[in-house]
């Protein structure tokens, strides 16, 4: 199937964006209680989502690319027909790097922010 | 009319240009003489926002940013100009300020024409004054979209531009079985009829074999109730469904924006602290080789 040179350069992005997840040079962090899994790479911002299990496979997966000196932005669906396969792809690569991550949780109380707010 | 002689290079170079294909030679070599060729390295500022606008440029070769900066100080660029294309015309109608920032993103050849000579040209050729209205209307189209781009999603249009005509209808019908002239037209219909049965027909109404229209306790009117309300029900929780998926996206959205937000401002404070300790150590470097007395303390 052919296809334009956008989703040929989107596909080469995320095949990327895979290949450093599964490396190690990306480091996706989550949130307790929140499916969305977050990263930091080259001064953008990734985040894959929705927040709905991954085990809910009728919601598709989004994959959402902003940098952060700029308000542009890229999200593509797993339910697209030329990427969602990649898109999956990334997907399943995140679960499992992150599957033994703890997550973080901002709202937690630690002695450490106590100790800052009784000083 | 064309003439035969050759053209210079500078008329050469402003014959390949869209906006000046119309002129003839004679009229190329009398516009070049008030053209000024200048040359920008890459990162190299045209112009600035505010400055004084007192020329035009078309870009002969390499390629100039338009941008701004928004409330945030984030730059958006507005456009990336390519050979044959001008900017800097609004300034050069209003005798205003630039509105926008010119930066060469390669090093880059301008022709530079002074206010007075570009509107003497479009004096001369009205139809180049079309073509540069009409390049300015698509601009300005251009900005419109990357402005609402830049505002926040709007979950709700999004979702009312994908709604079926079923879901319109749903949402319509629950709309109107929650509100209070529902309830009220309902309850005039309900009261009507039990009204008619029961005063007139009961007493008029009677057929040959005396049998009446949906006498008292209105059977009839408990089975079509029944029937509007098994109806009405899955409209309803057709709409509610809807409702639920815009309220996900658009809790999706909130966490984009906030989560964005939140590590820009991370970034933002460990930039922040980075500095005051550059800062700090410069002023204990300068104070240590100043007489303590008139050494320099950070406000």
């Amino acid at each position: 199937m052919d296809s334009d040179p956008t989703t040929e350069r989107l596909r080469s992005l995320i095949a990327k964006i895979t290949y450093l997840t599964t490396k190690g040079e990306i480091q996706w962090e989550r949130q307790l209680d929140s499916a969305h899994r977050y990263a930091r790479w080259n001064n953008n911002l990734l985040i894959l989502g929705p927040d709905v299990s991954s085990a809910d496979h009728r919601t598709p997966r989004y994959l959402f690319i902003t940098p952060f000196d700029s308000p542009d932005c890229i999200e593509i669906s797993s339910d697209r027909a030329d990427l969602g396969a990649a898109v999956l792809a990334l997907v399943g690569a995140v679960e499992s790097v992150t599957a033994q991550t703890p997550p973080s949780d901002p709202f937690s109380i630690t002695p450490e922010l106590i100790d800052r707010l009784t000083q | 009319m064309s003439t035969e002689f050759p053209l210079s290079d500078e008329a050469q170079h402003l014959s390949q240009i869209p906006m000046f294909r119309q002129l003839d030679n004679v009229e190329l070599e009398n516009l070049a003489e008030g053209v000024d060729q200048v040359t920008y390295k890459a990162g190299e500022t045209v112009f600035h926002e505010h400055d004084h606008g007192d020329a035009l440029y078309v870009v002969e070769s390499g390629s100039i940013r338009i941008w701004v900066r928004d409330e945030d100080t984030q730059e958006i660029t507005l456009s990336e100009l390519k050979p044959g294309e001008f900017f800097g015309e609004l300034s050069v109608f209003d005798g205003g300020e630039r509105s926008a920032n010119a930066t060469a993103t390669v090093d880059t050849v301008l022709h530079r024409l002074s206010r007075e000579d570009f509107q003497k040209f479009l004096v001369k050729y009205p139809d180049a004054a079309v073509d540069v209205i009409r390049e300015i209307g698509a601009r300005m189209r251009q900005t419109n979209a990357l402005v609402s781009q830049r505002v926040t999603r709007n979950i709700n249009r999004e979702m009312d531009e994908k709604m079926t005509f079923g879901q319109r209808i749903a949402d319509k019908v629950a709309s109107f079985g929650g509100s209070w002239a529902f309830i009220g037209l309902y309850s005039g219909a309900l009261l009507i009829w039990m009204t008619v049965n029961s005063l007139i027909l009961s007493r008029m109404g009677k057929g040959p074999d005396g049998a009446q229209w949906d006498p008292y306790p209105y059977i009839l009117l408990n089975l079509m109730l029944s029937m509007t309300a098994a109806l009405q029900a899955p409209i309803i929780m057709m709409s509610q469904n809807r409702a639920g998926e815009k309220d996900r996206l658009a809790a999706e959205q909130d966490f984009k924006v906030n989560l964005k937000s939140e590590l820009m401002l991370e970034e933002l404070i460990r930039k922040d602290r980075a500095r005051e300790a550059q800062l700090d150590q410069l002023l204990r470097a300068f104070n240590s080789q100043q007489d303590p007395a008139g050494g320099l303390t950070r406000p």
